[in-house]
């Protein structure tokens, strides 16, 4: 256990001190106030493994192309003389929504940290991202509306706004995660009970487990904070389009981000039901390994939000 | 084992970045140069940077004040006005080596917005501080945002033109440079050198 907790603490550390992030989220073109700096540094980030790094430039480039057809693919409609344009669209939108999701971020590793540490039905993964997905296209609506027509502002780049929403978002992924980790300490003894159970029905026991009470409570909640900070491409479709008088059409193809996020982020939490079913089955059988386990999905989502939330923090505050 | 842990670190850092700005890019940038030669000696380069339809509609909006498709002398003023001051803070997303050596911040001369079919093009000169001599010295160019809000790509057809060039001859090379690579070192730079005799 020590171990663990102090290389979490040191990854923590090495995050929060290798924090190369600025707010990137705004234009540099200034159009709509954007805030960073840029001091180009001639020496080049450390770069991640070749294969990472290979199948990350293979992701950002596909991700570029998709991005860039999105927009040709709103100008289509707005101007209106394609008819299936809106259709190219939606199809548009569902394929960045399913490569939008394998790209890092939040919505991912909650979903991942949360089922490899929580017992759970595998329907309970696709619902749970669902609702992530979801959250994500009310999050956009909600930021786009709230933008433009209470603060009334220009929205050429109103990523500013979600910069602030972000540490709310990370503060309760970490709160969550405390709380996670709360019940688990003081539900210790019946953690292990669940886990001594696990070996003799394991079929039964996923479903059983769901219906603790809280437990959909806690991944709603969960999935809600994770979820509500949208893309900055959900936003910019719907400022477009809200701009442009095709307001439907924006929250069509919005809708149809979050049915593609809702697949890849499925087979996330799914994957992760299962790869934690395999390790429980092999956990050696004292309560010391079943409590440390049952520990392990707290601290995976506390570790997440408090990450999250040091990187937010440590973004320079908006000019 | 080190290595390992080294590849696990990186892959925890690419899984929990708090980047949700994954999904970058949003402006898109077809780019031309022209390298502005006095005699045998690059003086400047001259940037055409293509906007894609989204951003292009969007200057329209904001600059386009006459609402007549394209921008006049006040609008085009109002559109450097407008942008000029922040893509400073990007270094105008140039980069330019002599000999290794980085020029630093350029300010950008002769600004003039275009709208030409709904598309909007910035036309700019970058002026060298010291001419160079392009068989003896080595000249490195990129032109990047490396925030990647802007993907900067070279136009597909002639991205890359010479002019005013006596008695010397050119030959342009692009390749990606992975030493350069930005935003997590997922995205290549386009490195423009040139070969001359």
């Amino acid at each position: 256990m020590p171990l663990i907790l102090r290389s979490l603490l040191v990854a923590l550390a090495l995050f929060c001190g290798a924090q190369f992030a600025r707010a990137d989220t705004a234009s540099p073109f200034g159009v709509g106030g954007p805030s960073a700096e840029t001091a180009p540094s001639e020496a080049p980030p450390a770069a991640p493994p070749s294969f990472l790094r290979r199948a990350g430039v293979a992701v950002v480039m596909l991700q570029s192309r998709i991005n860039r057809m999105i927009n040709a693919q709103l100008m289509d409609i707005k101007s209106g003389d394609k008819p299936w344009a809106l259709w190219g669209g939606l199809l548009i939108g569902f394929l960045y929504g399913v490569f939008h999701a394998l790209g890092p971020g939040h919505g991912k590793s909650v979903i991942v940290g949360y089922f490899l540490g929580r017992e759970a039905h595998p329907l309970r993964g696709i619902a749970m991202a669902s609702w992530i997905s979801l959250s994500h296209v009310i999050g956009a609506i909600v930021i786009v509306t709230v933008v433009h027509f209470i603060l009334a502002q220009s929205l050429a780049s109103p990523v500013d706004e979600v910069d602030g929403l972000r540490v709310f978002s990370y503060a309760a992924i970490l709160l969550i995660g405390l709380g996670m980790l709360w019940s688990a300490l003081r539900g210790g003894a019946h953690a292990h009970h669940h886990h001594a159970h696990a070996h003799g029905h394991d079929h039964g026991h996923g479903p059983h487990c769901a219906h603790v009470p809280g437990a959909r409570k806690e991944q709603g909640l969960l999935g809600f904070a994770a979820g509500f900070i949208p893309c900055s491409g959900a936003i910019l479709i719907l400022v477009f389009a809200l701009t442009n008088g095709i307001v439907w059409s924006g929250i069509a193809m919005t809708l149809a981000i979050a049915v593609g996020m809702a697949i890849t982020l499925s087979v996330m939490g799914v994957s992760s039901i299962l790869v934690r079913r395999q390790i429980v089955l092999r956990l050696p059988e004292s309560a010391v390994a079943g409590r440390a386990f049952s520990l392990a999905g707290p601290i995976l989502v506390t570790a997440i939000g408090a990450v999250l939330l040091c990187g937010a923090l440590l973004l320079p505050t908006a000019s | 084992m080190r290595r390992l842990a080294g590849v696990a670190l990186a892959f925890l850092a690419l899984l929990l970045s708090p980047r949700a700005a994954f999904a970058h890019p949003h402006i898109f940038i077809d780019n031309r140069v022209v390298f502005m030669f006095a005699g045998d000696k690059i003086i400047a380069l001259t940037e055409s940077w293509t906007f894609d339809e989204i951003f292009s509609d969007q200057l329209l909006q904001d600059f386009d004040a006459n609402g007549d498709g394209v921008f006049d002398k006040t609008e085009s003023q109002a559109v450097a006005k407008g942008t000029l001051p922040n893509l400073k803070k990007f270094r105008y997303f140039n980069y330019i080596w002599v000999d290794g050596k980085d020029l630093g911040l350029l300010d950008p001369m002769d600004f003039t917005a275009a709208a030409k079919n709904k598309k909007v093009t910035f036309v700019f000169s970058v002026k060298l501080p010291h001419p160079v001599d392009p068989k003896t010295q080595k000249l490195k160019v990129e032109i990047n945002d490396r925030e990647y809000y802007v993907e900067v790509d070279l136009a597909q057809e002639q991205p890359i033109l010479f002019h005013g060039n006596q008695g010397v001859t050119c030959a342009p090379k692009i390749r990606d440079d992975t030493e350069n690579a930005y935003y997590g070192g997922f995205v290549y730079p386009q490195e423009i050198t040139l070969s001359c005799h």
